[in-house]
């Protein structure tokens, strides 16, 4: 792969369960259990898994919003994870992130003049009339305009405050956004036009992307190649075109089978996940996605499958290929 | 949210409004006694003791012939003293406390909650009596004890608030913008505290009201002869037999001092509460 961005390595989140007067800890939530991928400059790298798989958590580790527990991010070969306080600030201006809940996501008592001058004044970028001026172009970039500076986020709609938080991203003119569901509150109607101006200001200011999704639908038009995440792991990685016609992990089978088809004669096989999601206090030992798996070998029971490319780039944590294809 | 809604919301529940009444009435006494007293709150005339409510004094002279109205309305600025003291000092320790503890949390919250816990275990009357018994029995102390007391009150309102806003996606952006602990926790977790905070203030100077009274009628506040409305209570109830307007009219003040209090701060709770903005 050419120019990587960024790469991450074994990335481990585990958060420790505690109970009792002095918060003994018991146990841990294995949200990010050893993922690994790298970005190419200019790309767009779809995470996705069911809910509560850990992909806002990966996120919020690479973002130095959570310490992470085990693992090595690095930024344009730099670690992340090493960064003191005085690079961390730098750190904030290449990466930024764009949240799912636009109701959550813009402080209620700030306007938009507000939320989008933060980052700037955070960072001494601009001043006065100056940095009115910035905010006013960063708003027209998003699609809004001047007259929404002094309004209050209450005043708009899901979209529209969607747009905001774009903004806001971008005034400290980041390499990296990461897109955390944004569209997943969004209208079906709205979704696109908020895919679109991704795709715009993409082309515009040469961004890349990590565009994070719960179903493969979404993803499938602005992602040049896709993760698939299962409880906390990267289970399949691929460019978005073979992912689409040769998923090869049981699991991103079943979620390719559940984007409905606009065809109603082509042939299609709906595969129901079946089995329970293993608690990930308490995982099994062998293939975390064995309990649902289809296809099920005794060497799934046994040993974790790793993460090896398959040629092409395509990268799969499956027992099954090597078996058949040996 | 602004004000002007806030107002929108309040002017359509009547109780509440019967409770803003009430409290501008109140805060207007406490402002304007020296104006309105018709008598010196302290003048006696013991050869006029108790005597009943006439044309001279509306509410009557008490057990040392001082007019009961004068002194009530002078009460009205000790108790707003009161009220507001108390609230600074209960708000000013227990929010910081509660927001540091929230936001931080770990050992810190740990050790915070559990000094709350201690503080709570006692019945909140009784730790401000042993505070001003041990301070020293004046109505400065009363204020502080009383203080001190409504510490936890707001310490745990704002730790639970906290915890919800530090990790609402806005907390997390500014964090990602790198905001400075102390910037999130000033620019962003106090404003969106303030709602709650104000309701709970409201109501927790009705609280002050009530327990500065009683430490007053117990003898631990207010001394003779300050006009106070609890100790006004406490001075008069000997004379509950054949002087009753000497104990009822303070007990009524207070009474609806407190409820007026009460109904506004219901009335700014559901006004406030972001569930029905939208
Ligand atoms: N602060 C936290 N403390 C404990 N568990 C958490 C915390 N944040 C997330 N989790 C758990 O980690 C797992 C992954 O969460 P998340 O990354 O939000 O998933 P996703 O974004 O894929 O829906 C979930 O089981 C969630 O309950
Ligand atoms: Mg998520």
């Amino acid at each position: 792969m050419s120019d990587v961005l960024l790469a991450v390595t074994g990335l481990k989140k585990y958060f420790p369960l505690k109970k009792g007067l002095l918060g003994k800890t018991y146990g841990h939530v294995k949200a990010v259990d050893g993922v690994s991928f790298a970005v190419a400059k200019g790309e767009t790298l779809g995470i996705v898994g069911e809910s509560g798989c850990g992909k806002s958590t990966t996120a919020r580790v690479i973002l130095r919003l959570i310490e992470p527990t085990a693992g090595e991010a690095l930024l344009g070969g730099r670690d992340i994870f090493a960064m003191d306080a005085r690079e961390l600030r730098q750190l904030r201006r290449r990466m930024q992130i764009v949240f799912q809940d636009p109701f959550a996501s813009l402080d209620p008592r700030m306007t938009v003049a507000d939320i989008v001058a933060e980052p700037l004044r955070v960072h001494g970028i601009a001043a006065g009339t100056e940095r009115r001026e910035l905010i006013r172009d960063l708003l027209r970039t998003v699609g809004l305009s001047d007259a929404h500076m002094g309004r209050h986020p209450h005043e708009f709609s899901g979209g529209q405050r969607q747009r905001i938080g774009i903004a806001r991203a971008l005034s400290v003119k980041p390499e990296l956004l990461f897109l955390d569901e944004p569209v997943s509150a969004l209208d079906v109607s709205i979704q696109s036009q908020i895919v679109n101006l991704f795709q715009d200001l993409q082309q515009r200011y040469g961004l890349t992307y990590i565009f994070i999704a719960h179903d493969l639908a979404v993803v499938k038009h602005i992602c040049d190649r896709i993760a698939v995440m299962y409880l906390g792991r990267v289970v399949e990685t691929a460019a978005t075109a073979e992912l689409f016609t040769r998923p090869l992990h049981p699991y991103t089978q079943a979620l390719l089978s559940a984007i409905p088809v606009p065809d109603p004669d082509a042939a299609q096989e709906r595969i129901l996940l079946a089995g329970d999601v293993p608690n990930p206090v308490d995982l099994p030992p062998g293939c975390r996605f064995q309990t649902r798996c289809r296809f099920k070998l005794p060497v799934c029971a046994a040993a974790e499958p790793e993460l090896t490319d398959v040629g092409n780039g395509h990268c799969l944590a499956c027992h099954l290929h090597r078996v058949s294809s040996n | 949210m602004t004000w002007i809604a806030v107002w929108r919301q309040l002017k359509r529940n009547r109780l509440a409004l019967l409770g803003l009444v009430i409290v501008a009435f109140f805060i207007a006494v406490a402002l304007f006694a020296p104006l309105l007293a018709p008598h010196d709150p302290l003048a006696q005339s013991i050869a006029r003791a108790g005597e009943t409510p006439s044309a001279q004094h509306l509410l009557g002279r008490d057990e040392l012939g001082r007019d009961v109205l004068s002194r009530l309305i002078y009460g009205a600025r000790i108790s707003l003293t009161v009220g507001l003291i108390t609230v600074v000092i209960g708000a000013g320790i227990g929010v910081p406390l509660g927001a540091i503890s929230g936001y931080f949390g770990g050992r810190t919250d740990l050790v915070i909650q559990r000094l709350i816990d201690i503080m709570l275990a006692f019945p909140a009357m009784l730790l401000a009596i042993v505070l001003v018994s041990t301070l020293g029995v004046n109505l400065e102390n009363a204020m502080i004890a009383i203080g001190v007391v409504s510490i936890p009150v707001y310490a745990r309102l704002v730790r639970g608030t906290t915890l919800v806003l530090r990790d609402i996606e806005y907390v997390q952006a500014a964090r990602a913008i790198g905001l400075s602990n102390a910037g999130i926790i000033v620019r962003h977790i106090i404003p969106n505290l303030l709602s709650p905070l104000i309701v709970q203030s409201t109501l927790q100077i009705a609280t002050a009201i009530l327990w500065a009274a009683g430490l007053s009628f117990l003898g631990l506040g207010a001394q003779a002869p300050t006009p106070e409305w609890g100790a006004m209570l406490s001075s008069g109830r000997t004379f509950i037999r054949n002087a009753p307007h000497i104990v009822t009219f303070p007990g009524l003040t207070i009474m609806i001092t407190v409820l007026g209090l009460n109904l506004l701060g219901d009335g700014l709770r559901d006004a406030l509460d972001p569930r029905m903005k939208l």
